[in-house]
């Protein structure tokens, strides 16, 4: 092992494998390498089973320095040999630690210390106290390196230069360090929790602030309409129910126009769509019946283009029911036949099924009315009509 | 050059057949593999220096990965030629 053998010995071994003279052995490895020789200065490359591969490099002209003198020297170009093991000799002499491979390091430890961490996180945040927090531990250095130069709130930059410290060498009193970082969490978190609560708040009273408005607003609205025509109420906060009820019932029209009128100054409520409702859900939460979708749409169509979609944003309203859904009253029957034959109208246009069943039951309400709007019954309903009985 | 190349020729140079040196190349060869496993390193006149030597483990930076990485230890073989072939090949 890690020894230097002879020319001498390595014959021996040679001839001791192979059973043949020292002589014959010697000649052989004198010629080979002599063909060696031959063979790099003919083509430059000589490969070898078993062994590897002998190569020739040129090496270009370049400038050097002379070890002894140290004087600066052109290194002429020339040649050099270079030998590359084959990769059975490679892995043959690397068997014992075959078994090792390449390991990815481990990235070195942050050092970075909890104070640091937590104002890469305030610098994240938009909040307002530590926003000033990391505008003070800024200035801090500054002053340190003032030294000398007193400053107007000095209590203050003591508070705040601990943070700064881990990331400078600069000198501070060690003994207010240790007592200030808790002092400077404790007081931007403060400002942290501020403004959450004041972004819930903001989000508390966005949530319920609009429907409020408008609801005032309509009341108002209705208030001052109705004054004049019924010319009894006096009180503004009375139940909107009531409000209907005492309205004067005026019966609707025929025509499409002054009906919606009527609507309009019967409506004791409105509604502000937003996201996810739909005709079906509003009937039920304010009608407690789904089926009494028509009125709304009726009384809404010059704003709702497709009953089916309903855009957010706007402002429904809401026509009072003198009845109920299962006792109608005669102006609540008239209402919902004008309904369904809207509900009708719009389906027919885009070929939905429910058409007809929309035309059947507003001739249940009122059988008079759909003879007046027969010119817009499509053809083919109008037989759906005569079979009802 | 190729190895069976260098065998004719090293048969025209001892004037033996090419069976009979080739048996003589893989048992010279069987020797120096043995030797350079052995960690040990021998001289051919006229030729150069062969021998391993082990190589430390390192830190490098893989190119592919991004990453560096930890190079185990190995054995490397290496050889130095010698003066006369280096005369020859300027």
């Amino acid at each position: 092992m890690h020894e230097k053998i002879s020319f001498k010995r390595l014959i021996e071994d040679i001839s001791a494998r192979g059973g043949v003279s020292q002589n014959l052995s010697r000649l052989f490895v004198r010629e080979m390498a002599a063909v060696i020789r031959e063979g790099l200065l003919e083509d430059g490359v000589v490969q070898l089973s078993g062994l590897g591969i002998f190569r020739l490099k040129n090496i270009g002209e370049r400038s050097g320095r002379d070890p002894v003198t140290g004087q600066a020297i052109t290194i002429p170009a020339h040649r050099k040999v270079y030998f590359k093991p084959e990769k059975r000799l490679r892995e043959l002499i690397n068997t014992q630690y075959a078994h090792l491979k390449p390991l990815p390091l481990e990235p070195a430890p942050e050092t970075k210390t909890e104070a640091d961490a937590f104002n890469r996180f305030l610098n994240d945040s938009f909040v307002d106290g530590a926003i000033e927090a990391k505008v003070d531990t800024e200035e801090t250095p500054l002053m340190s390196r003032a030294a000398g130069e007193p400053k107007s709130s000095p209590e203050k930059e003591i508070k705040y230069a601990p943070a700064i410290v881990h990331k400078g060498p600069l000198p501070v009193g060690t003994g207010e360090k240790k007592t200030s970082p808790p002092e400077e969490e404790s007081h931007s978190r403060k400002g942290l929790y501020a403004t959450i609560f004041v972004i819930l708040l903001l989000i508390f009273v966005y949530m319920n602030y609009k429907p409020e408005d408008d609801g005032s607003r309509a009341e108002e609205q209705t208030v001052s309409t109705l004054a004049p025509q019924a010319g009894v109420e006096t009180v503004v906060g009375n139940e909107k129910k009531q409000k209907a009820e005492d309205m004067p019932k005026t019966p609707p029209l025929s025509k499409p126009a002054p009906e919606a009128e009527s609507v309009s100054k019967r409506s004791a409520r409105s509604h502000l769509t937003r996201h996810g409702e739909s005709l079906w859900r509003l009937a039920r939460h304010y009608y407690d019946n789904g089926y009494l979708w028509p009125l709304l749409y009726e009384a809404n169509h010059d704003k709702i283009e497709n009953p089916d979609f309903l855009v957010r944003g706007l402002t429904l309203k809401i026509p009072a029911l003198e009845g109920s859904f299962k006792k109608p009253t005669e102006a609540d029957r008239e209402m919902l036949a004008l309904g369904h034959l809207r509900a009708y109208k719009a389906y027919r246009q885009r070929n939905h099924d429910e058409a007809v069943d929309h035309l059947r039951v507003a001739f249940r309400y009122a059988p008079e009315l759909i003879n007046s709007y027969a010119d817009e019954i499509d053809s083919r309903d109008g037989l759906v009509l005569s079979n009802i009985p | 050059m190729n190895t069976s190349e260098a065998l004719k020729r090293i048969a025209g140079r001892m004037q033996k057949s090419i069976k009979e040196t080739k048996v003589l190349y893989t048992q010279c060869i069987g020797v120096m593999n043995d030797h350079l496993v052995e960690r040990n390193h021998f001289n051919i006149p006229r030729l150069g220096t062969f021998g391993s030597v082990e190589r430390k483990e390192r830190q490098a930076y893989n190119p592919h990965f991004k990453k560096k990485m930890l190079i185990p230890r190995k054995v490397s073989v290496f050889f130095k030629p010698s003066r006369t072939l280096k005369e020859e090949i300027k």
